[in-house]
Formats: C-alpha cells, sequence, structure tokens
C-alpha cells in the first residue's frame, strides 16, 4: 500500500438535472483489496459504479486508475486499461454459447490481442468460475448462479486489474450465495482488485477488506465492516427511520424529491 | 425459343454479373460470420453500454456495418444504373424499396447470410407469381403474406427450418430414452 492507490477518486459528483445523484464522493481502492460500496436505496451505487465504468460521465471530479486520470475516457479506452465489471444479469444473446459470450470479452478487452489468445484467455477465465462443462451450452440453459459465473467470467475476460461488480448477489439462494462469496475471493485470490456494491448485509460482512457507505450520493463513513456499523450515522441512515422518508434531512433549502 | 430464353440470353452478360455480385456479397457475409467483427456487432446490437464495458468501440461498429452495407447495396447499385440506363430518386428512394430492404431480411431470416438471400428470393418469386395471376391488386396479397410471416414467424423462414430440426432432434432424443427403459 506504499505505492499510488489503484483507485482513487476524488470530488466525484453528477448531477442529473438539478438532483445531485452523486455529491463530492471520494474513496480509495488499493490493490489486492475486496472493496464494498453499501448504503440506502437512492444513495447513489449504482451511479457510482457507472462513473467508474464510464457509463456516466460526472459532472465533477477525479478518477484515477493506477494514477492516471479516466473519468474523460469512455467505457471501451476504461476497459482497456483494466477496469473490468460484471453486471447484474448477463447481458448478451442467448443463444450465444458461453464460450462465445466470455470470448467477445477476451477479444476486446485487449486491443489488438491475437484470437488464438484470446481463446485460450476465455478459456482460462470459464475454467477459473467453475463453467468448464458448459462452455458449448447455450447461455438461457443455465441457471441465476450459473449466469452470474458467466458473467464474472466474461468481465474477467477482459484480464481486469479491478473488477466491480454489481449486487452479484442478488436473486440468489443462501447456499448459491455462499458459492458466490467463494469465487469473488477466489478472483481476489488470483491478483484481481474487486469492488463490489451489495445490500446484502452477510455478504459484506464476509467479503469486503473494507466498506465505503454512500447515503443521499455523499460520502458517510468508510472503514472495515465492524468500525461502520457500530458508526452512529451509518445506523442512523439504516435505521433512523422505518418508513420510506430520508434518514437524515434534506440540506436548508433543497426540496424533497 | 420461349420468351424468357431470348431475354436470358439478350442479359446473360448482366445475368453473369449479377451472379458473382450476389456471390461477392455472400461471401463477404461469410467472412464477416466468422470474424471478431460479428462478435462486435451482436454485443452493440443487444446492448450497446455493454459491449463498451467489454472493450468494443461502439461508435466504430455502427460506422463499419454501415460502410459495408452500402458497399455491397453501392456495387449493385453501380451495375444496375448501367443495365437501366438511367437513376431515378423516386425509385431508387422509395418507400417500397426502402419497405423491401428491411422486410427481406426479416422474411428470410435475421443475422445469417442464408436469411436475406432466401427471403429475396422468395419474396420476389411471389411477387412475380401474384403480379401474373391477380393483375390488380396483386399488393395486397403481398402485403397479407408479409404481415401473416411476421406475426407468424417472427425468426423468419430460416428460424422456421431450425425449429423443424430442433424438434425433430428432440423427438429422437425421446425416443431413444424410452427405447432405454423398455
Amino acid at each position: 500500500m506504499s505505492t499510488v492507490p489503484l483507485v482513487q477518486v476524488e470530488g466525484l459528483g453528477k448531477n442529473f438535472g438539478g438532483l445531485a445523484a452523486v455529491a463530492d464522493l471520494g474513496f480509495e481502492v488499493h490493490q489486492g483489496e475486496i472493496f464494498a460500496i453499501i448504503g440506502p436505496n437512492g444513495a447513489g451505487k449504482t451511479t457510482t459504479l457507472n462513473l467508474l465504468s464510464g457509463l456516466l460521465r460526472p459532472s465533477t471530479g477525479t478518477i484515477r486508475l493506477a494514477g492516471r486520470e479516466i473519468q474523460a475516457l469512455p467505457s471501451f479506452e476504461r476497459t482497456h486499461l483494466g477496469l473490468g465489471r460484471a453486471f447484474q444479469v448477463v447481458q448478451l444473446f442467448p443463444e450465444m454459447t458461453v464460450r462465445e459470450i466470455v470470448l467477445v470479452g477476451a477479444l476486446f478487452g485487449t486491443p489488438g490481442i491475437a484470437r488464438r489468445d484470446a481463446e485460450r484467455r476465455a478459456d482460462r477465465a470459464i475454467q477459473q468460475v467453475g463453467l468448464s462443462d458448459w462452455t458449448e451450452h447455450p447461455a438461457e440453459d443455465l441457471t441465476l448462479m450459473q449466469e452470474k459465473r458467466l458473467e464474472i467470467a466474461r468481465a474477467l475476460a477482459t484480464e481486469p486489474t479491478v473488477l466491480m461488480l454489481d449486487e452479484v448477489m442478488a436473486g440468489l439462494r443462501p447456499a448459491e450465495a455462499r458459492e458466490a462469496i467463494a469465487l469473488v475471493r477466489s478472483v481476489r485470490d488470483a491478483g484481481v482488485t474487486v469492488v463490489f456494491i451489495e445490500h446484502v448485509m452477510p455478504v459484506v460482512r464476509d467479503l469486503a477488506d473494507r466498506v465505503l457507505v454512500m447515503d443521499h450520493g455523499r460520502f458517510l463513513a468508510q472503514g472495515d465492516y465492524a468500525t461502520v456499523t457500530h458508526d452512529p450515522a451509518v445506523i442512523q441512515a439504516y435505521l433512523g427511520d422505518p418508513t420510506d422518508t430520508p434518514a437524515t434531512p434534506p440540506p436548508a433549502g433543497g426540496d424533497a424529491r | 425459343m420461349e420468351r424468357w430464353e431470348i431475354a436470358f440470353l439478350r442479359n446473360e452478360g448482366y445475368f453473369l454479373l449479377y451472379a458473382g455480385l450476389l456471390l461477392t456479397t455472400v461471401l463477404i457475409s461469410m467472412v464477416l460470420r466468422k470474424s471478431r467483427t460479428n462478435q462486435a456487432f451482436t454485443a452493440v446490437r443487444t446492448n450497446q453500454e455493454v459491449a463498451a464495458v467489454m472493450g468494443v468501440r461502439p461508435a466504430r461498429m455502427k460506422l463499419l456495418a454501415f460502410m459495408l452495407s452500402s458497399l455491397m447495396v453501392g456495387m449493385l447499385g453501380a451495375v444496375h444504373a448501367h443495365r437501366i440506363g438511367s437513376v431515378i430518386p423516386e425509385g431508387s428512394f422509395s418507400v417500397a424499396t426502402t419497405v423491401f430492404a428491411l422486410v427481406t431480411p426479416i422474411f428470410g431470416g435475421l443475422y445469417i447470410t442464408l436469411g436475406p438471400v432466401l427471403g429475396a428470393g422468395l419474396l420476389t418469386g411471389l411477387e412475380e407469381v401474384l403480379k401474373r395471376n391477380v393483375s390488380d391488386g396483386y399488393l395486397i396479397g403481398y402485403g397479407l403474406v408479409l404481415v401473416a410471416s411476421i406475426l407468424f414467424m417472427p425468426r423468419g423462414v430460416v428460424g422456421v427450418a431450425r425449429g423443424f430440426a430442433r424438434r425433430r432432434r428432440s423427438a429422437r432424443q425421446a425416443e431413444h430414452r424410452e427405447g432405454g427403459r423398455s
């Protein structure tokens, strides 16, 4: 951790019209970490992930990957630089086979890669997530857990240094969630830094080295799981009000949307 | 000699030229399908944002797709203009031409080389038969066939053929299982 942080976010903000979905957000992710971003619904987790992967352009602030500013780059260039992302659901042709889908990531994740290298890389990613017996099956034959494995394999095939995961546990049964946790750990042990957003708290507890808590688009707390879950501000944000009203009062002058 | 035979002989040069163009187009399509570009096209078509996160350059791929399809139609247009001896914007850019260009691959089967070839052959044949038999209002019959085909075979002729093949295969597998049990 003596070197520059792998991901460094400073003053990050995103406005949709007059609404600040993310405001003045800053955090750092270090090499080899599993880093969780959590927060109540509407806290801006997904927006943050989209800003990191380039699906949205930030209104303010900088994002650095290994010291290099990337906030103005399009998604594909960030992918080429080693920023990978897996989505909640598999997003490609259901008729394509597992191997074909992962191969897309391998072929385009690194510009100018030879086809044979890409195929080898795809097979390695498929093996890494444990789908080797399914390579020739169409994606529509897979179970939900297998689809998540496929989605991670596809992201891994782009050879990321940082892998971002978007609520991978959504919809999984407890036994499957344990499988998914083991899978994410194995990805990290293979040398990939992991950033994930999640709302299933036990998963965050089991998986995350450090946790960033967001609320209303802003930084609320950061630290290991025990520290942030004992932070009064976090407890208030999550439990302050059992109804759906904002847990913290809106800033003066701002109207609640 | 029949009239069509004379017509064929008189146009033999053009026939060969058209056949060559068809072959070239089919070859381009087949080569493309084998290439990584095909996967990039599929990714961009399905979800542009996901494609970009996977490292595909969406704008570049769309431009490439536009250029390649323009190339193929452009080659044909050059020959066609020579044969007809005139180019009429009202004809080339008419709604009917646009609709035909869209309907042909849908009718035949999308995203597969054979689809548009089959579609063009069958639809042109159908149009000629209808023209000959229902001289007035053949377009209505033509339209009905198109509507029915889009409603009942959304994956086109190729899709229907594949469905048959798949069903026969699974039926055979079921038979095998039955046989194994008894």
